[in-house]
């Protein structure tokens, strides 16, 4: 029973920690240096797959939020859970990494810069899927209500994201975005975090998951034998 | 802030964060583990009796 | 069908005539709208030189707040009095519970917006009988009214309640906001802008989507 917690589980357990160190070699030493930001790009390597590493997130409690009002099986709700806390985790990670890179290159912390203010909308949303939830007490009850808030939310994000890119635009923009031209070996380098990253989000999502599949065990067995007179 | 402090500051967040969410993970299995044992002795006290 | 309209339009119906007793909702969004909006002339010391850009963000504020006032309301006291049995019992579709719902919520904010917009033109000196600002102000309340009375019947549900439905509607409605502010600093602008804003077909999109998904999914806040 204990070594479920602690030691990862399954192969995937054993692939994620190489695959993180294999991306910080290439964010660091494989990747060259940008030459207009300097060094500092290099965060970009690990804010860029955060960011999609929660959009990915947010994307499977859509469907599992889909498939439990479909089949209300458990560990559909189960999986939404799960995915929309993996999910903030990455979330708050991008937000703030990106944060920390706009410092040096746009001289703020914060400029609300449609993608940013897109992700910090989605970290909004996903945080008050999380409160509502612990504010229904009913497990049936509180799937039912947070799937619905799961799939509201999901679609709104592209309109949100759309909508305030335009409001962008037509403001005069005072900072530039920070795009810039790509290496080939750049490239290759954000690859592979992006892989690391999603296998990261995958092994997150599966250990939760087992976590939330445990307690309800537990819940039920504890309702019959504490309330069986 | 030179540079690297920047770099330094955004991986940190990234470990850290990454470490502190496995950690709150294996600290609610521990709980569950504690509730399991809790449930497992009162199981017992009722067998007993007969 | 004519059932359907039969039901939708006697929970309208109820909730028109259970607020005309008491008038109680909508005089407090009315106040509450006026309120935030002296509020505003404070907190960012309004005047005439910054009049036209601060004043739609002030307006859709106030529409924003007092109308979660009416939102909260129109859930709430159905379950208090027991009243959300006897509308799940009706056998007809879920779904018309929304819409009546809906239509009660938006009539609700429309009367109150009437009442507020001239009294917001006359504090920032701006003409309320055009027609492109109506339509602006139409639209976003439908939109905001779509999704909140979605989000009303989840909060309802909860312990928190109130609490609950500013949490989970604000972020939403984003695009609304964003889109009803731009649209509305186009229309009351003394110097249009040579090619309008995207803004209108925001609100448009944005309506059509989530009416159409709070259609859909309305029916499973009430399961058990």
């Amino acid at each position: 029973m204990n070594e479920q917690g602690w030691l990862p589980r399954g192969p995937l357990g054993w692939v994620v920690p190489p695959m993180m160190i294999g991306a910080l070699y290439m964010a660091f030493l494989f990747a060259p240096t940008e030459a207009t930001m300097g060094d500092v790009q290099r965060i970009f390597y690990f804010h860029v797959p955060s960011a999609w590493a929660a959009f990915l997130a947010f994307a499977v409690v859509f469907v599992a939020s889909i498939q439990w009002l479909r089949t209300k099986q458990p560990r559909w709700d189960a999986m939404a859970v799960s995915a929309a806390e993996v999910g903030i985790v990455f979330c708050s990670i991008a937000l703030v990494t990106g944060s920390i890179w706009a410092k040096p290159i746009w001289g703020t912390w914060w400029d609300w810069d449609p993608r940013l203010t897109t992700t910090l909308i989605l970290w909004l949303i996903y945080v008050s899927y999380l409160m509502l939830r612990t504010s229904v007490e009913n497990p049936a009850r509180r799937a039912s209500l947070s799937a619905v808030v799961g799939i509201v939310g999901f679609i709104d994000v592209p309109v949100v994201f759309m909508s305030i890119r335009w409001w962008r635009t037509i403001h005069p923009v005072l900072l530039s975005a920070s795009g810039f031209d790509m290496a080939p070996s750049m490239v290759a380098t954000l690859m592979v975090c992006l892989v690391a990253f999603t296998l990261l989000f995958v092994h997150l999502l599966r250990l939760r998951i087992s976590l939330e599949l445990q307690r309800e065990e537990v819940h039920r067995l504890r309702d019959q034998i504490l309330y069986e007179e | 802030m030179g540079t690297f402090t920047y770099i330094f500051a955004a991986y940190a967040v990234i470990w850290l964060a990454a470490l502190l969410y496995t950690y709150s993970i294996a600290a609610r299995q521990k709980s569950l583990e504690r509730e399991i044992e809790m449930l497992k002795s009162v199981m017992a006290e009722k067998e007993m009796p007969s | 069908m004519r059932s359907y309209l039969d039901k939708v339009l006697a929970i309208v119906g109820k909730d028109v005539a259970s607020e005309l007793r008491t008038r109680e909702v909508l005089s407090s969004m009315f106040v509450f709208a006026v309120l935030v909006i002296v509020v505003f002339n404070f907190a960012f010391e309004l005047n005439v030189e910054n009049n036209e850009a601060v004043a739609p963000g002030v307006l859709w504020v106030a529409i924003i707040f007092a109308g979660m006032l009416g939102l909260n309301r129109s859930f709430i006291s159905e379950k208090d009095r027991g009243c959300m049995e006897g509308l799940l019992l009706c056998p007809v579709d879920r779904s018309a519970i929304y819409v009546g719902k809906m239509l009660g919520n938006l009539l609700f904010m429309l009367t109150m917006e009437a009442i507020v917009l001239p009294i917001f033109a006359a504090f920032f000196n701006l003409s309320v009988f055009d027609p492109k600002l109506l339509l602006v102000v139409l639209l976003g309340t439908i939109g905001f009214a779509a999704v909140g009375t979605l989000f009303a019947a989840v909060a309802v549900h909860t312990r928190t309640r109130e609490v609950m439905l500013p949490i989970l509607l604000l972020p939403v409605a984003v695009p609304v906001l964003v889109a009803a502010v731009k649209a509305t600093g186009e229309a009351i602008a003394r110097t249009p802008p040579s090619t309008p804003g995207p803004w209108l077909g925001v609100l448009v999109g944005f309506d059509v989507i989530f009416l159409t998904v709070a259609y859909l999914t309305f029916e499973y806040v009430f399961q058990e």
